[in-house]
């Protein structure tokens, strides 16, 4: 069933839009869930909060690329769900990997967060993301969004480990210099 | 700023950002379908190549190929079936000792032996059907269409492709002329005080795909020489007559006739003519025209001309009866589409030719370029032309209408042709009359 339609189903509430929405974007988004939480029911759990969270969102949304909508309830949910969690269930997945390699743009204190506006944020990223080519901006999306392994990446990509982990690298040092320079959140 | 601040932040990436991952999934999997079929590709040749040696070797010059015991069962002169391979024939009875092993000619399409489990042919012939109908020259190559075994029992060299074709598919469109722009084009260079607009335009003269046909069917063409001094009744019953003006700066030439009446566009407008009396008799003119009417021809939006041959001049028939010429005359005069023009005759004993390099017409369309060619070339000179030949001598009827944007409507039975003229000329020429009247 196209998007379309499925949309119109949530926005018809029918329940049809729940089952036809498992059946496309299901296993996809199961994946990024177990990427977060390495945790089967836990993610199948997410899974289920997302397409709840579908449910109250259309209407009044309507979104422009079903799957994209979807991916983005899933990640927000899990993460919400692993940082609930005590740390001693914390457990190495790619987002706690995918995490630490983030840390390495932090630089500043703590206390900066309060004043930095998320969206400013995003927004910076962004730009940096669109100085990038193609492969960078795939690489770096299938990363730190989709919390893939580099190994996954490495696959779609038909590179190396090493090279997309070189090229990782690189792109958390440039991103911390242009948050630092474009971002203007130094204080 | 803390890396779960960027987490977060990248969540809110654009979808656009985002698709672009996903669709590495789609390519991903269109790769591995490419890959797949490279692969089968790769071994299709590979079998092709396989194929074509073992072709090579043993079956293109008779000698290589098959057994000693299908040798000696070949009579002399033949040679082996191009596509009798060694492994093309898998059950050979050779192989086994059956020394009357027959391979059907796939290009006659002959029946091969059954084959039995065991590998013995339950019909074995001696001689293969179809053997004398093999071209040498041909030999070893595989041919298209055969089969390629003795697998096959009852198998027949599949036909030809359907060649025919069907007659409206290979008949190539008589090109025609496209009515509707050239319409559209025409009138949009036809200014508003001209009448110009195609909503004001009169469609009952546009043309349609019945206009294409020249002459008239219904109209009967005498084919004896009318006499000079016809009678009226005779002009109306063969109404198309001639009429030939040339309108160039004054310069004016008659070439048949007399006129009869002209197809005209009330709207777009059109010329009237003031013909002295002199040079009419000169062309004797006179002896050949009475004064009458031509009424039916004038449809509706079109207009009749008429002519006095005593008075020489031409009238508009706007589709009503003046009440007397005078006011008609004021009527054509206050509509300033309408002109009248004096016009000096050429001596008829020795007329004025023009040079073919005075070239004033730029042909915008023309259907008949033949008729064109000639037409031109006798007249190149004009930036006007009126011409309405008759029927009865042979010519198409033809009206001609001048514009002053320098365009003109050439119509001819229906067909209507358009030209430009040097827009000097025509600029001159509506001066002239604009001093005239």
């Amino acid at each position: 069933m196209q998007d379309e339609a499925i949309v119109e189903l949530y926005w018809q509430r029918d329940e049809r839009a729940i089952n036809e929405t498992e059946m496309k974007y299901g296993k996809y988004l199961l994946k990024i869930a177990e990427n977060i939480l390495l945790n089967r029911e836990d993610s199948q759990e997410c899974v289920n909060d997302t397409y709840l969270k579908a449910w109250n969102l259309m209407p009044p949304n309507r979104p422009g690329v079903l799957s994209v909508f979807l991916k983005r309830i899933t990640r927000f949910v899990s993460i919400d769900k692993f940082r609930r969690r005590n740390t001693s269930r914390q457990k190495a997945s790619e987002y706690t990997l995918a995490l630490e390699e983030l840390r390495e743009c932090e630089y500043a204190e703590d206390s900066m967060d309060a004043h930095v506006d998320q969206m400013y944020v995003t927004e910076c990223i962004r730009r940096f993301l669109n100085t990038l080519p193609m492969e960078k901006k795939n690489i770096f999306v299938g990363r730190y969004f989709y919390m893939d392994s580099v190994k996954d990446i490495a696959g779609k990509m038909h590179l190396s480990e090493s090279n997309v982990k070189v090229q990782l690298y690189r792109m958390r040092q440039d991103l911390k210099a242009y948050l630092m320079k474009e971002g203007g959140i130094e204080l | 700023m803390k890396a779960e601040m960027i987490m977060d932040a990248i969540g809110y990436l654009d979808e656009a950002l985002l698709l672009e991952y996903d669709h590495l999934d789609d390519t991903e999997k269109k790769k591995n379908y490419f890959v797949y079929i490279g692969w089968a590709a790769a071994a299709a040749c590979l079998c092709l190549v396989i194929t074509l040696a073992a072709f090579h070797l043993f079956g293109r010059n008779g000698d290589g190929g098959g057994t000693l015991a299908e040798k000696e069962t070949q009579a002399p002169g033949q040679t082996e079936a191009p596509y009798s391979t060694e492994s093309s024939r898998p059950t050979e009875p050779a192989a086994s000792g059956n020394p009357q092993t027959e391979i059907p000619s796939p290009v006659t399409g002959s029946p091969a032996p059954l084959i039995v489990p065991d590998g013995q042919p339950q019909n074995p012939q001696t001689e293969r059907p179809g053997i004398q109908d093999r071209n040498p020259d041909t030999e070893g190559i595989p041919q298209p269409t055969g089969t390629t075994g003795t697998q096959a029992p009852e198998t027949e060299a599949p036909e030809p492709p359907q060649t025919d074709i069907p007659a409206n598919v290979t008949a190539q469109p008589t090109q025609k002329p496209d009515w509707e722009s050239m319409w559209t084009y025409f009138i949009a260079q036809v200014p508003s005080e001209m009448g110009g607009g195609l909503d004001d335009y009169p469609m009952a003269g546009r043309p349609t795909e019945g206009h294409d046909q020249v002459v008239d069917e219904n109209e009967s063409v005498p084919t004896e020489t009318p006499d000079k001094f016809v009678s009226e009744e005779y002009f109306m019953q063969h109404s198309r007559w001639s009429f030939t003006l040339n309108f160039s700066s004054g310069l004016y030439v008659v070439r048949e006739s007399s006129l009869v009446d002209l197809e005209l566009d009330q709207s777009l407008g059109m010329m009237p003519l003031h013909i002295r009396e002199t040079e009419v008799k000169h062309l004797n003119f006179t002896r050949m025209v009475q004064v009458y009417t031509v009424k039916h021809i004038a449809k509706e939006a079109a207009l009749a001309i008429q002519i006095d041959p005593w008075n020489y001049y031409l009238v508009y028939n706007l589709s009503y009866q003046p009440k007397d010429m005078a006011s008609f005359m004021q009527d054509l005069w206050l509509r300033k589409t309408v002109r009248m023009l004096d016009i000096e005759l050429p001596d008829a004993e020795n007329p004025k030719h023009f040079s073919d390099n005075d070239k004033n017409w730029d042909v915008l369309y023309a259907y008949d370029g033949a008729a064109l060619e000639g037409f031109d070339e006798a007249y190149s000179h004009c930036c006007v032309r009126i011409e309405l030949t008759s029927s009865v001598y042979g010519f198409s009827g033809m009206t001609v209408s001048l514009y002053s944007d320098g365009y003109v409507k050439w119509q001819m039975l229906g067909k209507r042709f358009y030209f430009r003229t040097d827009p000097a000329l025509a600029e001159q020429l509506m001066a002239l009359y604009e001093n005239e009247y």
